[in-house]
């Protein structure tokens, strides 16, 4: 819960240096990406606090390169 | 306004991207064991190869980023996946980054702390430096690398009371081939990697040499490497090495003189400590660059702080322990990165060649029918 309030915090700052000036520019695209980031940010962090597992990239890699090495 | 950087500086942020790369981890030892300083010289003749290919990249298109050149080289659609890719290297690079440096500051210094303070906090060091811009990271390296280099110098000159020579001994015992698969893994981490440089080299004040650039940096670098590996390796051993994942940092530990002289690591961390977050700072432009190039963002600065953020939260997640880590990054990292860091720029290489012979060619034609 620590990291979901903490990530919330951090959100609200970037929002209010970054993305409102990003919005009273008009520059959309740079405003949607950065949106689109930030929220990303915020569901992991709350599916972290709920505990829910987040699936781990690493895993399917490590496998397919162990797979080509033949080990 | 577009930012410059000097020569010296890129030369600098190359040597300091290079030596950050094993400043309190140490190079990777697992195969040539006591002869890993013939794999760091090998290392580096393989980096020469590799940063020729980069150099020439950016020589073939002055003024040009690596973003910049993959769309002039790929077009729109192929240009942009490749700039994701890059730009994902970035970004997991930069994760990898914080993960040592967070793991190391928990581990040594705030034993208390929760992962995710230091994970989060450390980032938005980086974020500062990007939104300062490339020019600001430039100087701070300028500043900063005389310090770096006299607490080295200082730290290997105190320890020579702690070295053993019998630690490198038998030289070649186990051949040479343990040697070179080592070199494989040195010549990945730390030099390959650099290729994040191509990045920012785009900034780079004209009429500058980017061969003088790569192979200045590559020397400085490589000697910075060579010294602490050495200075490690005849303080602790290679058995020591192995089981210990910031070596380098704890072989610095072992000086003492008397009781009031000891515990010098301290002031050393906060050096090692800045090369971390200027490495940071570098994946976090090169993904944040490369990320803007793909949607076409005018200023990179404008996203780099949620990229920061997602970032801390992916290390969170991506190993359950710092063993883990040393575990991907000795046996699955360098092939993981190899078509990254040594595949697509040959690529990009040999495409750039052959499309401005042909563009000459072109116009040499067209030249002679004009006339």
């Amino acid at each position: 819960m620590i990291l979901l309030l903490t990530v919330i915090a951090i959100s609200t700052i970037y929002i209010f240096i970054d993305l409102v000036p990003l919005y009273k520019k008009q520059k959309w695209t740079g405003f949607f990406v950065y949106s689109v980031l930030l929220l990303f940010c915020i569901l992991i962090a709350l599916l972290m606090a709920l505990n829910i597992k987040i699936p781990n990239l690493i895993e399917p890699i490590q496998k397919l390169i162990t797979a080509i090495r033949g080990e | 306004m577009k930012e410059i950087i000097s020569q010296k500086h890129a030369v600098l942020m190359l040597s300091f991207f290079i030596f950050g790369g094993i400043a309190i981890t140490g190079v990777p030892t697992l195969q040539a064991e006591q002869d890993v300083w013939i794999a760091i010289i090998l290392g580096m003749i393989m980096a020469f190869i590799i940063y020729f290919v980069y150099a020439r990249i950016l020589t073939l298109f002055p003024g040009n980023g690596i973003y910049e050149v993959i769309g002039i080289v790929f077009g729109k659609v192929l240009g942009k996946i490749i700039s994701l890719l890059y730009t994902w290297y970035a970004f997991f690079l930069g994760t990898l980054i914080t993960i040592y440096f967070s793991q190391f500051i928990r581990i040594y210094a705030l034993h208390e702390t929760p992962d995710a303070v230091m994970t989060i906090v450390m980032p938005m060091v980086g974020v500062y430096a990007v939104k300062n811009g490339i020019e600001t990271i430039g100087r701070f390296v300028g500043a900063l690398f005389p310090i770096v280099i006299l607490s080295m110098i200082t730290v290997t000159f105190l320890s020579v009371y702690l070295f053993d020579y019998s630690h490198i001994k038998p030289v070649l015992y186990n051949g040479l081939k343990p040697v070179l698969v080592n070199t494989f893994y040195i010549f990945i981490r730390p030099f390959a990697e650099s290729v994040l440089l191509l990045a920012v080299y785009g900034s780079l004040r004209k009429k500058s040499s980017f061969y003088k650039v790569y192979f200045s940096g590559l020397i400085i670098g490589g000697i910075m490497v060579l010294l602490v590996t050495f200075r490690t390796l005849l303080i602790f051993g290679i058995h020591n090495m192995h089981f210990s994942t910031y070596s380098s940092y704890e072989s610095i530990g072992l000086i003492e003189f008397g009781q009031s002289f000891q515990r010098i690591e301290g002031a050393v961390a906060a050096v090692f400590l800045v090369t971390g977050i200027f490495r940071g700072s570098i994946c976090l432009y090169a993904a944040a660059s490369g990320l803007a190039k793909v949607f076409n963002i005018q200023d990179y600065r404008s996203i780099c702080a949620p990229i920061a953020l997602l970032s801390s939260l992916y290390s969170l997640n991506l190993f359950s322990s710092v063993d883990e880590l040393v575990e991907w990054n000795e046996k699955s990292y360098p092939f993981y990165a190899v078509p990254i860091l040594v595949i697509l720029p040959v690529i990009i290489w040999l495409t750039a060649e052959i499309k401005m012979r042909i563009a000459k060619k072109k116009l040499q034609t067209s030249a002679d029918a004009d006339a």
